[in-house]
């Protein structure tokens, strides 16, 4: 069973990751290359003569979905990094570890209790569970030495949520973060009956209007498809995601069944405030309209399956960054029909769940920070570990420039055939925005880099960027909170039951399970953030 | 190996006392396999008590007592958690040794058959289906456009998926249809073994098919079936995950009915994937499961030795 | 003669009821079948039928592209199952004779030294330990074979109750006053007429390493090691991830191929099933087999 959550952990994890993927801005490269090389600490190690030291090999063990290179392909991957490395005169070298993305909770876990050597990782959301139990290593002393160029790119609030205690753990994933909540409704459809056009936003209103309207005239379909929940999620139709955006709410959530709503930093029980209320009752409307499958909270079939099958009219899903898509044609395979997007809410910005830290067993710290930070300024790098070796898993179309490539697979070469493929690690790992970019089916490059990294720096920044609460203390509480919510959330979240009466039930089994402490916990841990960021 | 058990083997032509040589020799192999796979890591068994510290590793952490025990106990959830898990387990434990020795005796009477032959093996088929598999098939036939509702109930159909009550039928009609067949094979075994004489001797006297079967075939197994018993009452506390989460597609609606304590535990630990915790559970399980094996082989011991574990 | 009718009767309810029951066991594996080769859409629309209304073998194909790495998790899982169930069923029953022997003054104790291994266990974390620092398994054929599957206290005690209750003694005490060694005596009297429990056994411990995965994914990190049920499971896995986000797909990389999921998941058991669904009736038929043998030596 262990291995059952470890999994689960994972897949939840990197599903929200994926949605990240599809998204790349351009690398602030005027500092990026010059950074790279690392020499300022090289040189305070060994001021003399620092041609001489030794480089530190350090270990970088990787998440690969979907497909995972053999071991042997990944030996030519860690020369092609090593020989830049050496090339520009860097104090590290990398050694690579390329762990299948399903078990790598499990896999970095066992290595590092067993005492194997692990260097890098990536902490897939659990920092404070890392930290507590002494997992990762502190890398504050660092932050102005082997980890300045990648602070200069990132600011320091970007670390927020990895510092616990005033220590900082480890550096989160810089990529765009800011998900954007879609209606998918048919072209032919939305164009001709709802009078929708390309490029139209809706407000909840408006989608209230359109389901209505949708469900009059094709009432022998499912109108709104409920996506099934990523493993263990509930399922739902992103409707809390939407009214926590910052046209609506505004909530902050920490997870555990609390959250802050608003500019107010008092600590709320996520379920006992308006906000969830009004997630319930739309449900519940639309539940009770008939517009949704049913058997709601079991549903197994993703939104743009039951499209494709002619099913359903309509569906809800988030994706990071705009316009996920990168053209129409893979729209169209996907639904099985022309279809377009349209924007409800985005979400706020908070900092990604996904940090890398220095694990406890590190003999060089030192080194390991100047390592990591390659990943975040050193393009060369970081697409070497994402695309592999020129020539043999990717070739360099000559679009882009030479530190910005733009680069596809070897002719009539799949990603199943190139010898070392793991892009799919990109969001990830390191800096998307430095992530190159490939052409299209049609050879046209749709760099989207920019546009993402604007939605980035424009978005809502929530009140509490950066607070990670900290379960330690109250790991019983939150393990039995973790079971009211799966009781309840599925059939609230689909409208299957109605809020009036079930909510009151919802409330009591949380106040049981203890979600006073959690409150007041969290109410602390937060006053003390807040003491000490301002 | 066999060499070196000839010579101490001659002396049991001349002692009267067995030499155990040969006899420890042969188990080797299988004690040396226990300690190292199950012996040497029970070092684990301290991570339930232990606030896991990786830099100071397993021995070196803090002991905390029994507080990795605590989440199990917090809410009204025992109760449920562990009425439900007693109580599938006891119609599973019980209704399963029936089933299964139903299945071996007409299997053992019909032995000779070809047809014998095609239905032996597709009997034990389900047990090979990942319980994920069974879930989506069990989800097919419920489901709320299943065949169930489609088919049988022309659109007016019963939401399974939220209705808890019928959820124990299902939950045990899954159980014994996944298992029964394949569970019978060792009653199988078993019945094979024994002597044929013995039937043609009581038929000769006028013994019916039943009586035959209640005065020959049971009692000679008996030993089995106790055996077969104790050992599923130490996993009294456990369940079977995949059946209790899966089929039910994790259903909270039907939490009354299908919470275990593995459930509990996996969804209690979803998000904070406490080692400390999770082994804090199956310890809780394992120590229930071993005093009531101990107390039943007890029992076993008073009424009929030969039957007993140990 | 009236005894005899009585008896043709009851093998005939016999023979009927395990006919149904056997029906009921096979109808969700031919659902499986006609579920994998039932077009996506279809599937998704119409839900699961015995007879597929539209005819795809789109999951087959998917999976033939990926013939080469089946075959080669194929052909590992064979020799696992079959070096595994070997040495299992040889040191069960080794470990089981000294146990059934009631003048051998330590069998209770024994019993109870493989009973507790039954209950208590120092989880994984603690496995992996000893395992890759003590006897460094990781990354090669050991990590499928030794973890957890070798030898099961289950097993072991079946085993022994077997031997106790369906050997007679007397035979072993005439082998034994005519000077056979106890191996003699394991080889010649006690294997043949236990066939029917090793067939069992050998069963039990073949479909514990034919479906295992969890060794590979804690030891293992090269794919290339990955059994059938490994690697089926790491492919499940990633097919949900590939058509959850299909945008990143690429696709001209899936060569045209509209990734089927369900109907994939179905074809995915299938193949895993297959081997043994092939074999299974042969060993059973030995099961069945050994009726006779028991009766005559008997």
């Amino acid at each position: 069973m262990k291995k059952m959550i470890a999994l689960v952990l994972t897949l939840a994890l990197m599903l929200t990751v994926f949605a990240g993927c599809g998204s790349k801005a351009p690398a602030p490269t005027t500092e990026a290359p010059k950074a790279t090389t690392g020499t300022e600490t090289t040189t305070e190690a060994a001021p003399t003569e620092p041609a001489k030291k030794d480089p530190v090999w350090i270990t970088v063990s990787y998440p690969c979905l979907v497909i995972v290179p053999s071991p042997d392909s990944v030996v030519a991957v860690e020369e092609a990094v090593n020989k830049h490395l050496e090339e520009i005169d860097s104090g590290v070298r990398l050694h690579l570890e390329a762990v299948d993305g399903m078990n790598y909770a499990t896999y970095i876990d066992m290595k590092q209790i067993g005492g194997e050597q692990v260097d890098l990782y990536c902490a897939l959301g659990t920092m404070a569970d890392q930290v507590s139990s002494n997992k990762v290593l502190p890398i504050t002393q660092y932050l102005d030495t082997a980890l300045k160029p990648t602070l200069d790119i990132t600011g320091k609030a970007f670390l927020g949520s990895t510092t616990f205690n005033g220590e900082v753990y480890g550096v989160p994933v810089y990529r765009t973060d800011v998900m954007t909540e879609y209606l998918i409704i048919e072209a032919d459809v939305a164009n001709n009956d709802l009078g929708l056009v390309e490029g139209d936003s809706l407000t909840m209103d408006q989608v209230n209007d359109v389901l209505a309207k949708l469900h009059e005239l094709y009432p022998d379909k499912i109108t709104m498809g409920v996506r099934p929940g990523a493993n263990g999620s509930p399922n739902n139709f992103q409707l809390q995601t939407i009214y926590a955006g910052p046209n609506y709410f505004k909530v902050s959530d920490m997870g555990s069944g609390v959250c802050v709503v608003g500019d107010d930093l008092t600590v709320q029980n996520t379920y006992a405030t308006d906000y969830f209320m009004q997630v319930c009752k739309t449900a519940y409307e639309w539940n009770r309209a008939g517009y949704v499958n049913k058997d709601a909270s079991v549903a197994t079939e993703e939104g743009y399956d039951l499209m494709k099958a002619d099913r359903c009219m309509s569906y809800i899903i988030g994706y990071g960054g705009r316009d996920p898509q990168t053209t129409d044609a893979e729209k169209d395979t996907t639904h099985g029909k022309s279809v377009i997007y349209f924007p409800i809410e985005t979400s706020m910005n908070k900092p990604s769940g996904l940090a890398w830290c220095v694990s406890y067993g590190c003999k060089d710290p030192e080194a390991a920070c100047e390592a990591l930070s390659l990943l975040y300024t050193d393009a060369f790098v970081l697409n070497t570990i994402l695309y592999g070796v020129e020539g043999r898993d990717y070739i360099d179309t000559g679009l882009g420039t030479e530190e910005d490539k733009v680069v596809k697979l070897p002719d009539g070469m799949t990603m199943f055939d190139v010898p070392y493929y793991s892009f799919f690690t990109c969001g990830i790992i390191g800096n998307e925005y430095l992530d190159w970019q490939r052409p299209d089916d049609e050879g046209n490059v749709i760099d989207r880099r920019a546009d993402h990294q604007k939605l980035q720096n424009e978005a809502v920044v929530s009140p509490i960027y950066g607070f990670t609460l900290d379960t330690t203390n109250i790991k019983s509480q939150v393990a039995s909170i973790s079971n009211v919510e799966a009781q309840f959330l599925g059939g609230l979240m689909t409208g299957e039951m109605d809020p009036e009466t079930t909510i009151p039930q919802f409330l009591a089994a949380l106040e049981s399970a203890g979600i006073n402490d959690v409150v007041a916990e969290a109410q602390r841990q937060l006053d003390a953030w807040v003491a000490a960021n301002k | 190996m066999q060499k070196t058990a000839i010579a101490p083997a001659k002396r049991v032509k001349t002692g009267k006392r067995v030499s155990y040589v040969p006899l420890f020799l042969m188990m080797l192999p299988g004690i040396v396999y226990l300690i190292v796979n199950n012996y040497l890591p029970m070092f684990g068994i301290t991570i339930a008590f232990k606030d896991l510290d990786y830099t100071k590793g397993i021995f070196g952490s803090d002991w905390v007592g029994l507080a990795n025990f605590e989440f199990l106990f917090r809410t009204k959830d025992f109760f449920i958690m562990m009425r439900n898990t007693l109580c599938y387990n006891v119609v599973f434990i019980f209704g399963g040794l029936v089933a299964s020795l139903s299945i071996a005796v007409m299997m053992t009477e019909i032995g000779q058959w070809k047809i014998a032959k095609a239905i032996q093996p597709i009997i034990c088929f389900p047990n090979m289906v990942s319980i994920v598999i069974v879930a989506y098939l069990v989800y097919g036939f419920l489901g709320g456009d299943g065949w169930i509702n489609n088919t049988l109930l022309h659109g007016n159909g019963i939401s399974w998926y939220s209705t808890p009550k019928y959820w124990p039928f299902i939950l045990t009609i899954v159980h014994f249809w996944k298992g029964a067949g394949y569970g019978s094979i060792i009653y199988i075994a078993t019945m094979s073994g024994i002597d044929k004489g013995l039937y043609e001797a009581a038929r000769l006297d006028g013994a019916s098919k039943m009586q035959q079967i209640f005065k020959i075939t049971l009692p000679i197994i008996r030993p089995m079936i106790v055996l077969m018993l104790l050992l599923s009452i130490g996993r009294i506390f456990s369940s079977d995950f995949g059946l209790f989460l899966q089929v039910p597609m994790d259903s909270g609606a039907l939490y009354n009915a299908t919470q275990t304590i593995d459930t509990y535990v996996y969804r209690a630990l979803m998000k904070l994937n406490d080692v400390s915790m999770s082994s804090a559970a199956s310890v809780f399980q394992s120590i229930l499961g071993f005093l009531l094996v101990m107390l039943s082989n007890l029992l076993v011991r008073k009424v009929d030795p030969e039957s007993s574990l140990f | 003669m009236k005894k005899f009718d009585e008896e043709k009767r009851f093998k005939l309810i016999c023979a009927i009821i395990m006919t149904i029951l056997a029906i009921i066991a096979i109808a969700p594996f031919v659902l499986m079948i006609s579920a994998s080769i039932t077009e996506e859409n279809t599937l998704i629309a119409e839900g699961y039928r015995f007879f597929p209304k539209k005819i795809s073998f789109d999951a087959y194909k998917y999976l033939w592209a990926k013939r080469e790495t089946i075959g080669r998790a194929y052909a590992l899982s064979i020799f696992v199952t079959v070096v595994g169930t070997a040495a299992n069923v040889i040191i069960t029953s080794l470990f089981a004779y000294p146990l059934s022997r009631k003048d051998f003054k330590f069998r209770n104790g024994f019993a109870f030294f493989i009973f507790f291994t039954m209950l208590f266990n120092g989880g994984m974390t603690a496995s992996y330990i000893i395992w890759t620092q003590i006897f460094h398994i990781k990354n090669s054929i050991w990590a499928l074979l030794l973890p957890n599957y070798l030898m099961s206290g289950m097993n072991v005690l079946m085993v022994r109750n077997y031997y106790t209750s369906s050997i007679p003694q007397d035979i072993l005490e005439a082998a034994r006053i005519d000077g056979a060694t106890e191996m003699r005596i394991y080889r010649s009297v006690i294997l043949p007429l236990s066939k029917p429990v090793i067939i069992t056994i050998a069963v039990f411990a073949g479909m514990a390493y034919w479906n295992d995965w969890s060794n590979a994914m804690y030891y293992i990190t090269n794919q290339k090691l990955y059994g059938i049920n490994a690697y089926l499971n790491n492919l499940q896995n990633n097919i949900k991830l590939l058509t959850m986000q299909s945008s990143l797909t690429e696709g001209q990389n899936l060569q045209g191929l509209k990734l089927p999921t369900v109907g994939a998941r179905m074809a995915i058991a299938m193949i895993a099933v297959l081997p043994v669904m092939v074999v299974f009736p042969f060993i059973q038929s030995q099961l069945i087999k050994g009726v006779v043998i028991g009766g005559v030596k008997g």
